[in-house]
């Protein structure tokens, strides 16, 4: 268990090394100039030739790119001259610790550094600690939304094949899959936070902290997440349910069932230990699969109902050439998304014996 | 005359069917019998003949609806009371099932619940009927698994299902069966899924318990070989209707009905070896099927036979092959513990010969099958086919090789595609290898191995799932043949069949030997059919040759234990 673990991390860093690498690469392909975002309607020669080489962009691009590594790595090289490109300067990197010095160059120990904004030169990891923990909550409390509700559906169309409740449920669910986001989106706001707002008490747009008008600064507001963890859960929703039918209905034709049945257990027992946990196979495949892509933003539901979490982080930096920011969302995003794997893995041996890890 | 205590079990002109709206479309049809205290009744019929309905019914464990119970009687006797199963509820069933009577099912590998560790799945067995603590449930199921004759009862207590063997988890389900002290214990084929040596332990256990509990058994079986020993009572069913019935003895001495007499024969005898086996076709429509030739005119035939192919070149040549597998690694991935499943092997196949190779489950049999194909790649050793090494074939030659060699597995459920016509799947391999030019040819050539195979040309079009398991097993052996192939390794062909059917299959088997020239390596478990089949035997263990002679040979003079366990095992031998 634990070696597995220890392979799955270090095909992880594999895995994030690409990704750094490649949009590292495509960042540069394209087109713009982020000095020329930067700098707006002034922009002069001179003032765009100043940013780019405190950006470092005047350097080639190879350099760029290892520097960019440099400071990723934990352990990284710099020289002890203030004006060279590879200075280093306590003051960026944050608790490091120069561990050898060689004549000019030292090799230090570090804490990653994912530099500042180009825009609003706020260290990237404040705006990843920030915005990272509203996605998370919102995609989590989607994703529990969705399972409590699809499973326990679920189970009940396939225990109750056929009937009334069955067949409403399908058809609810399969509204639910062919609705866009977006769409669904404005729908429930304009529904529940405009038509029925006396009712709900709800309102059209909030993020995870509301501001205070009497000047006691924000505070936590939670009732803003409802709509949009809805909003959100409702795809995921309609695919456990169809996946959790179809799932109990293929194990409640298992042999053991059978079995169970001729031991005298009563059908509840049956159902709850004996054929849900077999059938959540394919459900905790779906879910993985959803959970890491809200985990990296749910944009349109972001978007629309203000909920400032990192998918809309992700794309402002996109459309203002934010590089550092883009990157170290980027980066934080695929580490979230091998964990989850590696957590998925772990889960399907709870789930299936057969296939424990050694 | 003393008061007679009322039967165990009464089923009286008892109906069973699956299709509400056509009452005469019944699986089983009127029948009645009676299972007294501490009496073994076995219920003996071929797949679709309603016996494990009746089995299954006596539970309630069918699905209602389809299944449905137009008219009979099914009564239990719970303790001093007479229950009708019939007019229970279905919230009361659940205090009879378990209790009462019992069910121990054919599949073991299926009926336990594989997520669930063995132990815990006779606990609750126990705790549904009892009240008693956990603890205390703990401590009776590791009882009963001792009882079972379990090794290591903590151990397996807290295993899953696929870690123990398939007699393990039989037992774990007679553990389980047994839980609450049942008066009736509903066998349902259960030893026709394991090995013949698992099976004759299986059923010394069931004899056993049966005497020391005094319960009584009500046991469904294909196989008239297996009940033979431990039945008290004999019973079979034909086509959902009770055909014949008597005491164990009369029944195999005397029987009556011309189906009872075919099922007597099907399975072949171990001291002769009539060129056909009978077929319960052949009795039903009473023909004259007992081919009469004497010992010795056999034997002759056979010396003479085997005088021609051995003084052949060998067409293949096994020179110390060996596969291993890795039980466990370590951190580089270099294996610590290895399972040598096919143990530095030489041996030749002859042309026109069929090589028997039997062993228990476990004994490297299959893998050594898939070796000689290279479906499986060997660590070790060299196979030549023809002079032609084929262990350092390419892929292109390896194709023109796999050409001449096919395989007819196990199973003929899983081995065709569901979604592919049964005359595509033949078709296919002739495509993929160039057999014909066009799609006419090979789809009338598609056509003759059908009828060849006792299909036909209306067959042709139609899916899998509506052919039985013998019919199935057919199309296999078509497909096999499309590639007009020199060498068969057949798989456990007829291990998953019917008795009855089996007889068929083995018969199809030889007649095409003859007609198509082709050379058999039979894999199977059961010796007595290995023996009927082939001209030289080879038994293995533990991925070793122990024996390796004359198939009659070491039938007559068994040299090790092992083999002899084998032989010992043949149910009805």
């Amino acid at each position: 268990m634990v070696k597995y673990i220890i392979k799955r991390s270090l095909y992880g860093v594999l895995v994030v090394f690409g990704v750094v690498t490649l949009v590292f690469f495509l960042f540069n392909i394209l087109p713009g100039d982020p000095s020329k975002m930067l700098l707006g309607q002034r922009s002069d020669e001179a003032s765009i030739e100043a940013i780019r080489k405190d950006l470092g962009l005047d350097k080639p691009i190879y350099i760029q790119y290892f520097s960019y590594l440099n400071d990723l790595s934990p352990i990284s090289f710099h020289s002890a001259e203030a004006e060279s490109f590879w200075f280093y300067d306590q003051e960026k990197y944050q608790s490091s610790k120069a561990l050898l010095s060689l004549g000019k160059s030292k090799i230090v120990i570090k804490k990653p550094y994912l530099r500042r904004s180009y825009q609003s030169k706020k260290p990237v990891t404040d705006i990843i600690s920030e915005s990272f923990p509203q996605t998370a909550l919102l995609a989590l409390v989607a994703i529990a939304f969705a399972i409590v509700v699809g499973v326990t559906i679920g189970v009940f169309c396939a225990l109750f094949r056929d009937s009334w409740f069955d067949k409403i449920s399908l058809m609810v669910s399969v509204v639910g899959m062919s609705l866009p986001s977006f769409f669904a989106a404005i729908l429930i706001a304009w529904i529940f936070a405009y038509l029925l707002h006396d009712i709900t008490g709800l309102n059209m747009i909030g993020s995870m902290y509301s501001v205070d008008n009497f000047g006691d600064g924000e505070y936590l507001d939670l009732k803003n997440l409802i709509l949009p963890a809805i909003t959100l859960g409702i795809r995921p929703l309609a695919v456990i349910i169809e996946l959790t039918r179809s799932s109990v209905l293929e194990v409640l034709s298992q042999d053991y069932v059978r079995t169970a049945y001729a031991k005298g257990l009563k059908t509840p027992k049956v159902v709850w230990s004996h054929v849900v946990k077999n059938s959540m196979n394919p459900v905790v495949t779906a879910i993985s699969g959803w959970l890491a892509s809200m985990l990296a933003g749910a944009v349109f539901v972001e978007y629309i109902f203000d909920w400032k979490g990192i998918g809309i982080v992700i794309v402002d930096a996109l459309d203002k050439y934010d590089f550092p920011v883009l990157m170290g969302a980027l980066l934080f995003v695929s580490i979230i998304l091998v964990l989850i794997n590696i957590i998925v893995d772990i889960i399907y041996g709870l789930l299936d014996p057969k296939i424990r890890l050694s | 005359m003393e008061k007679q205590a009322p039967p165990i079990l009464n089923i009286e002109n008892l109906k069973i069917g699956f299709d509400a709206a056509n009452e005469d479309l019944c699986a089983v049809d009127g029948i009645s019998f009676q299972i007294k205290t501490n009496q073994i009744v076995g219920v003996v019929g071929e797949s679709g003949s309603g016996k494990s309905i009746t089995a299954l019914s006596v539970l309630r464990l069918l699905n209602e609806p389809p299944a449905h119970y137009p008219h009979g009687i099914i009564s239990l006797m719970d303790g001093e009371n007479e229950v009708d199963i019939l007019a229970m509820s279905k919230t009361k069933m659940n205090s009879i099932r378990g209790k009462v009577a019992s069910v121990i099912f054919q599949e073991p590998m299926t009926s336990l619940n594989p997520s669930m560790r063995c132990g815990k799945q006779v606990v609750e067995a126990i705790m549904a009927h009892q009240n008693i603590s956990k603890k205390e449930a703990y401590k009776k199921t590791i009882e009963l698994f001792d009882e079972v004759a379990l090794p290591r009862a903590e151990k397996i207590f807290k295993s899953y299902p696929h870690e123990i063997s398939g007699g393990q988890k039989q037992r774990v389900m007679i553990a389980m069966a047994l839980s609450s002290n049942p008066s009736l214990l509903i066998a349902d084929e259960p030893t026709t899924a394991l090995d013949v040596t698992v099976q004759k332990t299986i059923l010394n256990l069931l004899k056993e318990l049966k005497d020391k509990y005094s319960m009584s058994i009500l046991f469904i079986t294909h196989d008239l070989g297996v009940v033979s020993d431990i039945a008290d009572e004999i019973i079979v069913m034909y086509k959902g209707e009770i055909v014949e019935r008597g005491r164990t003895k009369d029944v195999f001495h005397n029987p009556q009905h011309s189906y009872t007499k075919g099922l007597l024969h099907c399975r072949p005898s171990l001291n002769t070896r009539p060129r056909r086996l009978a077929t319960i076709s052949d009795f039903m429509n009473f023909k004259d099927v007992l081919e009469v030739e004497s010992f010795e005119d056999e034997r002759d035939r056979r010396a003479k036979q085997h005088k021609e192919i051995y003084s052949q070149e060998p067409i293949l040549r096994v020179k110390s092959i060996s596969k291993e597998y890795a039980l466990s690694r370590t951190i580089l991935g270099k294996p610590k513990e290895v399972l040598r499943a096919v143990n530095n092997l030489s041996f030749e196949i002859y042309k026109g010969e069929t090589l028997g190779l039997v062993g228990e489950s476990g004994c490297g049999k299959t893998t050594l099958g898939r070796t000689l194909m290279r479906l499986i790649e060997p660590d070790g050793g060299e196979i030549f086919y023809k002079g032609q090494n084929i262990t350092s074939l390419k892929s292109s030659d390896l194709k023109k090789f796999r050409k001449t060699v096919q395989i007819i597995f196990q199973d003929p459920y899983s081995s065709l595609n569901p979604r592919i016509p049964i005359g595509e799947a033949i078709m296919e391999p002739m495509k993929i290898h160039n057999v014909f030019s066009t799609y006419k040819e090979r789809r009338e050539y598609a056509i003759y191995l059908l009828e060849r195979v006792s299909l036909g040309e209306e067959h042709f079009d139609r899916y899998p799932h509506e052919f039985s398991g013998g019919q199935r097993q057919r199309v296999c052996i078509a497909r096999a043949l499309s590639l007009k192939p020199e060498l068969i390794i057949c798989d456990e062909s007829v291990s998953a069949l019917d008795v009855s059917v089996q007889a068929q299959v083995l018969n199809l088997l030889n007649d095409l030997k003859e007609d198509f020239g082709l050379t058999y390596i039979f894999i199977s478990h059961d010796l007595s059919v290995v023996k009927y089949m082939s001209d030289r035997m080879m038994v293995m263990k533990d991925g070793n040759i122990v024996e390796f002679d004359e198939a009659d040979a070491i039938y007559a003079n068994p040299k090790t234990e092992y083999t002899k366990n084998l032989i010992g095992s043949i149910p009805g031998a």
